[in-house]
């Protein structure tokens, strides 16, 4: 019984080695496409370029990746470690576009779930008042205006 | 004197393996590329025209579909065939598109053009319902709606840089209208968005529109030809409205550059007859297909000419690199 | 409905020896054309329009049709037997068909997928005398959004058929959806990440070779690298014994679900210009395993899966000549070129031909009918043969299914660039195979994704940038909540097997 388990338990080893491995080379192969939609002309008079798409389906391409190696890690440490990078990245990303006071506090609020807060209420309800003291003191105290995306409307308040 | 009838003996067995050989033309059955799929406006057509010729010629010809690239690597493949004669191939109106396009170097030039067979005319067709609630008659109206609402009006075709996006593009120019062209996968397809209400208008050929036509779903407002097509008799020409724009695609035949002389002959010769066969006048009427036979020598006329218009059209539409 | 017209037409078309004999003739050559791997039905019938020039036009359209419906069953034989799906619309049947041979049931799959075809194939033939007008109105409402979110709807079955680890199937879908952008931009003609000399690759990735090569080629690989360290081929215990060539009545039970499904659902796809077996087949299947009393056994031979895919691709027969004949439209590449067969006949396809031809619209529905029951009598007259296939020795099929492959991708465009490529994607496939990353995916995404994509574009371009104004649309937000619900269910479809798999080998 022994013996069986134990090679089994090997050969989980190698396939979850190889998927990081395939995790990635599905990243640098999205990279490249990205950077490639990067060094396409802009075409006059067109809504949506030919650079729409692929960029799209590169970014879901190197997600999905990011996602595979993060599933085949099995130090809790380091999976999490993966996590928070990503959760940093996907805000960064999407700052500009949806704005401080909406990307922020959903940022915290998963960070906050990854280092074992229980109660979902409470983590809300200090993500959201946390983040808005800190657009506050910045606005008001350092005069540095924070992107908000949609809700730029509040500057003009 | 010996050697006058050494010269005289020299030169008619010369003249006898020459008469011969193009006489023995051709030995073996000769291969036809088609740049296009099989089951396509231009197979069809080819097919067609290859089983009249057959019957002038007495060899099979042998139709093989080279496709892809948009036409290119058929139209390649003919320019740098074998010049014996036993490689012909079907060009068409894209060969001009390439070069200023710049997916390809290929131009006529390439080729010694054989005979022209046929021309299509492109068609300014609308969606009736719409054209009937602007009160949209004929191509002035029409002309008169798109200035008042200048980029509002949809033009469909059916590729980028296609023979159809650049006749609206011409249309566009010639009449100083600001429309939109949207590309769609073939002329069915555009015809079908047409009928369906999805945009306003086509610039496709007329056989392409023809069941949406006969069923009162689109309407033609001008055929751009300089006479009224055979079928159509009440589909006025552009001409006629006071629009001199004569613009459509067209099909020939060429064989790579450096190509016998005689053998030319004997093949311009064979297809003029093809091109008069009663079979095949009745397979192009059906499918409406305008035969327009051209000589080598006006074909490559017709040719300079084509290319000329092309280029300066894809220019104005920002096609050209 | 001219109920006098309906009898007498079908009563001449199914009495007329020539046309009988045409039909049979037609389907016996598409089943073999479509068994074999880039031979395509498209390709069947393109080859036989000139021979038809000379003959009535009633006899002509059956053999057409013959083939048309001999090529879509032939298609499942290979991707049963070889793991190399004939057609691109029997790309879903490998999903299922290939494990029963692996488990010694290829007889099986073979009888179930030939009844599920012909069953299919009827469904559309009698929806199309039925319904036809009434369909190709629906038809028409399909602009550029609709056909998008259909593409969307087609996308969602991803997770259905990604097997076991949907990050893995994802991976793949996302890597089909970023290759099929390669080459010429259809919407704007700008080239993309290829080489501007790489002409072959101008009108995107050639699809017949990515099949080849994915499936066909890449399975040879495996078997290859498998047999040269001395493994024990699974294929060796395959059990060929054909007691029946039609199910048995307990898998007609089984199936009949699927089938009945499948085939509307075939005959609607069909029925939309521009999409066709390929697409109703995978969506078939997405929605069969999701409605399935066992959805864990998708994927791992049930016949039910076979089923619902075959029965789809042949409902898509009949679904393709509803617009063909009712709006002159054709509804995939065959039907395209049958229009030109009409043509030259004479005959223009379109509206004015229920009013003016109603008796050649009835006889080319008799047409379509016979043509399934010679499908039908030719797979039972087949299938012993076959499954022959799969008895030799695999040092003479792997190195012949190899060569014929290679053949096969050479054929569609007569370029020797496609046979490169398809040994390329050959190597791709062997890799994914060996990382256990579903390939079905790539297929789908390399399907719908130029479908998605320049259907969105076209929208957003007609609408002036305004791509939000798509959900005004009432066919559009059906579609889309239809995709969102068959993610949700397939993703928590997925959850449920796998946790039905932990729970055992914890107890």
């Amino acid at each position: 019984m022994l013996p069986i388990s134990f090679k089994e338990d090997n050969n989980l080893k190698k396939t979850i080695k190889a998927d990081v491995y395939v995790g990635i080379v599905g990243i640098i192969f999205g990279i490249v496409i990205l950077i490639m939609t990067t060094q396409f002309e802009e075409l006059v008079n067109v809504p949506i370029g030919p650079e729409f798409f692929p960029s799209i389906m590169a970014t879901g391409l190197i997600t999905s990746s990011y996602v595979l190696i993060v599933q085949s890690i099995e130090d809790k440490g380091k999976k999490f470690l993966l996590i928070a990078i990503a959760i940093l990245i996907a805000m960064t990303a999407s700052w500009e576009l949806l704005g401080f006071l909406i990307v922020a506090p959903i940022a915290m609020f998963l960070l906050m779930k990854l280092f074992n807060f229980e109660n979902y209420f409470r983590m809300a309800l200090i993500s959201l008042v946390t983040c808005a003291l800190v657009w506050l003191l910045f606005w008001k105290v350092l005069a540095v205006e924070l992107p908000l995306g949609p809700m730029d409307f509040l500057y003009t308040l | 004197m010996k050697k006058l009838i050494a010269i005289l003996l020299t030169v008619t067995l010369v003249l006898g393996v020459v008469g011969l050989a193009s006489a023995e033309y051709p030995k073996k059955n000769i291969k036809m590329l088609c740049p296009w799929g099989a089951g396509g406006g231009t197979d069809a057509v080819l097919r067609a025209l290859c089983l009249s010729a057959e019957k002038e010629l007495g060899k099979t010809i042998v139709v093989e579909n080279k496709t892809g690239g948009g036409g290119l690597i058929g139209h390649t493949s003919i320019a740098q065939a074998k010049p014996d004669g036993y490689t012909v191939g079907m060009i068409t109106f894209e060969l001009q598109t390439y070069k200023p396009q710049g997916t390809g170097t290929i131009t006529w030039e390439d080729y010694i053009p054989l005979c022209l067979i046929n021309t299509d005319a492109a068609s300014l067709t609308v969606n009736k319902a719409w054209a009937e609630a602007n009160k949209i008659t004929d191509v002035a109206t029409f002309v008169e709606y798109c200035k008042a609402h200048p980029g509002e009006v949809t033009i469909g075709n059916s590729a980028p840089a296609s023979v159809w996006h650049i006749g609206a593009g011409l249309f566009a120019t010639e009449t100083g209208i600001d429309v939109k062209y949207v590309s769609f996968e073939g002329g069915a397809a555009a015809v079908t968005a047409l009928a369906g209400g999805h945009i306003e208008a086509v610039s496709v050929s007329l056989a392409e529109c023809r069941s949406q036509l006969d069923a009162g779903n689109v309407i033609c407002l001008g055929y751009m030809d300089s006479a009224r097509p055979a079928l159509y008799p009440d589909i006025p020409t552009f001409q006629e409205q006071g629009y001199d724009i004569v613009y459509g695609t067209w099909r020939g035949l060429a064989v790579p550059k450096k190509t016998d002389a005689a053998i030319v002959t004997k093949l311009e010769e064979t297809f003029k007859k093809a091109t008069e066969d009663p079979a095949f006048v009745e397979f192009m009427n059906n499918g409406m297909y305008t035969i327009a036979y051209k000589n080598s020598a006006e074909f490559s006329e017709f040719l300079a000419k084509n290319a000329a218009d092309v280029d300066a059209t894809m220019a104005a539409l920002g096609l050209k690199k | 409905m001219d109920w006098g017209l309906l009898l007498s037409s079908y009563g001449s078309v199914l009495t007329d020896i020539n046309v009988i004999l045409m039909t049979f003739l037609g389907a016996a050559g598409g089943v073999i054309i479509g068994a074999i791997p880039g031979l395509t039905a498209t390709m069947g019938v393109a080859l036989l329009v000139p021979f038809s020039f000379g003959m009535d036009l009633i006899p002509s359209i059956g053999l057409l049709l013959g083939v048309y419906c001999g090529g879509m069953y032939g298609g499942s034989i290979s991707a049963i037997l070889l793991h190399t799906p004939g057609t691109p619309s029997a790309a879903a049947t490998v999903l299922d068909g290939w494990p029963m041979t692996q488990k010694g049931e290829a007889p099986r799959a073979l009888a179930v997928a030939m009844f599920a075809s012909f069953c299919g194939g009827m469904i559309g033939a009698l929806c199309m005398t039925f319904l036809s007008p009434l369909i190709a109105q629906a038809a028409l409402a399909f602009g550029p959004s609709e056909m998008f979110m259909l593409a969307v709807f087609g996308l969602s079955v991803i997770i259905s058929i990604s097997g076991k680890s949907i990050v893995k199937g994802l991976i793949a879908a996302f890597f089909g959806l970023i290759i099929c952008t390669f080459g010429m931009d259809k919407t704007s003609g700008y080239i993309r990440f290829i080489p501007t000399n790489a002409h072959f690759l101008y009108e995107g990735i050639p699809f017949i070779p990515a099949l080849i090569g994915l499936f066909a080629i890449a399975e040879v690989f495996s078997s290859l690298e498998g047999i040269a360290r001395g493994e024990k081929s699974s294929a060796g215990a395959v059990n060929v014994k054909v007691d029946r060539v039609l199910p048995s009545f307990k898998d007609i039970k089984l199936i009949a679900k699927n089938v009945i499904m499948g085939g509307f659902i075939g005959t609607f796809i069909g029925a939309i210009p521009g999409a066709g077996g390929d697409i109703s087949a995978f969506v078939s299947y997405g929605v069969s395993k999701s409605t399935s009393k066992h959805p864990e056994e998708f994927g791992k031979g049930t016949p039910e899966g076979v089923a619902a895919a075959e029965s789809a691709n042949n409902g898509c027969s009949g679904g393709a000549m509803i617009p063909l004949l009712s709006l002159g439209i054709p509804g995939d590449s065959v039907t395209a070129i049958l229009i030109g067969a009409f043509v030259m006949n004479g005959i223009t396809p379109g509206p004015m031909m229920y009013v003016e031809k109603l008796d050649i619209v009835y006889a080319v529905f008799a047409a379509l009918l016979l043509a399934n029951l010679c499908m039908l009598i030719v797979g039972c007259l087949g299938i012993r043969g076959f499954v022959k296939l799969i008895t030799i020795d695999k040092k003479i099929l792997l190195p012949s299914i190899m060569i014929v492959s290679l053949v096969g991708a050479y054929t569609i465009n007569q370029n020797i660039q496609d046979v490169g490529l398809a040994i390329v994607f050959g190597i791709i496939g062997y890799l994914f195979n060996k990382h256990e990353i579903p390939l079905s995916p790539i297929l789908l995404t390399l399907i719908l994704g130029p479908m998605a994509e320049s259907n969105l574009r076209r929208y957003v371009q007609i609408a002036d940038g305004n791509a939000i104004s798509m959900f005004t649309r009432p066919i559009t937000i059906i579609f889309a909540v239809l995709a969102i619900i068959s993610l949700i269910y397939s993703v928590y479809l997925n959850k449920k097997a796998n946790k039905k798999e932990e729970t055992p080998a914890e107890a």
